[in-house]
């Protein structure tokens, strides 16, 4: 199976905290950090969108018109898409739990 | 990153770990063939998702001579909208929500889950602080619209569980795409003696990460299927992958179409933005490795993504 790991530069620029007590979010590159995530957010959606061997590009078109169509109105209105409770909010039971 | 017994600063030793990151998920016993047929979008400019935010018409059914002019139409205009929801994802992406994570899970910061807070000491295998911060994962994955199930596991004197979060494809969903990351740090080690071990790069980083992905995902309908990966055990020798991967049929692997491990994304000490892709020059995962590459290129990140063979 292809599998790739997806890491900061290990061969020359090692951090010097690793492992360490001092591995902390104050010893790390914040900017360079959020890229990582928006890389792995293009990734991840080139990888989990349809080969062309799957589908015939004329029914892969109007899926990844949709997609973004989903992505551009959270977007727009940042109010309503993606709700993710605060961590300090009211606790909710997981489904993992529940299925413990 | 599993480092047991390496010294910080080893180089070279740890780029031999980094690959046995890969190595787990790429060895022989499970480098099984895939046919790759991703779509051709080579020489894509990343600012072509602006003009390609044009809506486009779906071609009709090619015919008779006209077919291939056609498909090169089509071909163009998935590429198109493939390079405009890069883009859209990448604006969603939310900065602060993502640092908060990092912070919360190396106890930065007050974490809660499970109707329980704490600031997080350490987050060593088998400990309450890493239990609730795989709480806090599963409950924010759930919250993203993923299924969210736990693996229990055991080996040896280490016992814990990785947590999967999964949303089906509409158009493939036999084939399944992992993102991976370790929600484990150290403690107790040589490099870390004390209680206090923040693991905020190693890997609190990658973990955040991942859970931003399943937010930016959340209202996104997917091709194929998506599974979320955070695991346990990791720094004692990736022991929950191991375990997962070990109760898997020849069939459910084969069914893997593309694994991506995020271990360490946040450190940046030369400010040179480089980010590495380890491959071990196994065939199926380098042509992986080019084609995040080229995905990341495309967007035109602020990043300088480099192919790594590890020990190869």
């Amino acid at each position: 199976m292809p599998a790739v790991l997806q890491i900061e530069d290990m061969e020359d620029d090692f951090n010097p905290h690793y492992h360490t007590a001092d591995d902390t979010l104050a010893h790390m590159d914040a900017d360079y950090f959020v890229a990582q995530v928006q890389a792995l957010a293009v990734i991840a959606a080139r990888l989990a969108q349809p080969s062309s061997a799957a589908a015939p590009a004329s029914a892969v078109l109007p899926l990844l018109l949709r997609t973004r169509d989903a992505a551009t109105r959270a977007n727009e209105d940042p109010g309503t898409p993606v709700s993710v409770p605060s961590a300090h909010g009211p606790p909710a039971e997981t489904r993992a739990s529940r299925e413990r | 990153m599993h480092g047991r017994g390496l010294h910080v600063g080893g180089g070279g030793a740890v780029r031999r770990v980094a690959a046995l990151a890969v190595l787990l998920v790429a060895g022989a016993p499970l480098a099984l063939p895939w046919p790759r047929a991703w779509p051709v979008d080579r020489g894509h400019a990343p600012g072509s998702a602006v003009q390609a935010r044009q809506p486009a018409v779906p071609a009709a059914p090619a015919a008779g001579p006209e077919a291939a002019s056609v498909a090169g139409a089509e071909a163009a205009s998935v590429a198109g909208a493939e390079a405009a929801l890069a883009a859209d994802l990448v604006a969603r992406v939310d900065a602060a929500r993502v640092l908060h994570d990092v912070a919360r899970l190396s106890g930065e910061t007050t974490l809660c889950a499970a109707q329980r807070c704490a600031d997080v000491v350490n987050r060593l295998t088998g400990s309450d602080d890493l239990a609730l911060a795989m709480a806090y994962v599963a409950e924010q994955a759930a919250a993203a619209g993923f299924r969210v199930a736990r693996h229990e596991w055991s080996s040896g004197r280490w016992a814990d569980h990785n947590v999967l979060a999964r949303r089906t494809g509409v158009l493939s969903p036999t084939e399944l795409v992992y993102v991976v990351a370790h929600v484990d740090g150290v403690a107790g080690i040589p490099s870390c003696p004390g209680e206090r071990c923040p693991a905020a790069d190693d890997n609190a980083s990658g973990a955040a990460a991942v859970l931003e992905l399943a937010r930016v995902l959340a209202d996104v309908p997917l091709a194929r299927s998506l599974v979320l990966f955070f695991s346990t055990g990791e720094e004692q020798g990736m022991l929950g992958v191991k375990a997962y991967v070990n109760q898997r049929t020849a069939e459910e692997l084969a069914a893997i179409h593309a694994l991506v491990n995020l271990d360490m994304v946040g450190y940046d000490g030369n400010g040179d933005r480089v980010m590495e892709l380890y491959h071990e020059d196994h065939a199926p995962s380098l042509a992986l490795a080019r084609d995040m590459r080229d995905a990341v290129e495309r967007a035109g990140l602020p990043l300088v993504p480099r192919l790594n063979p590890g020990c190869g």
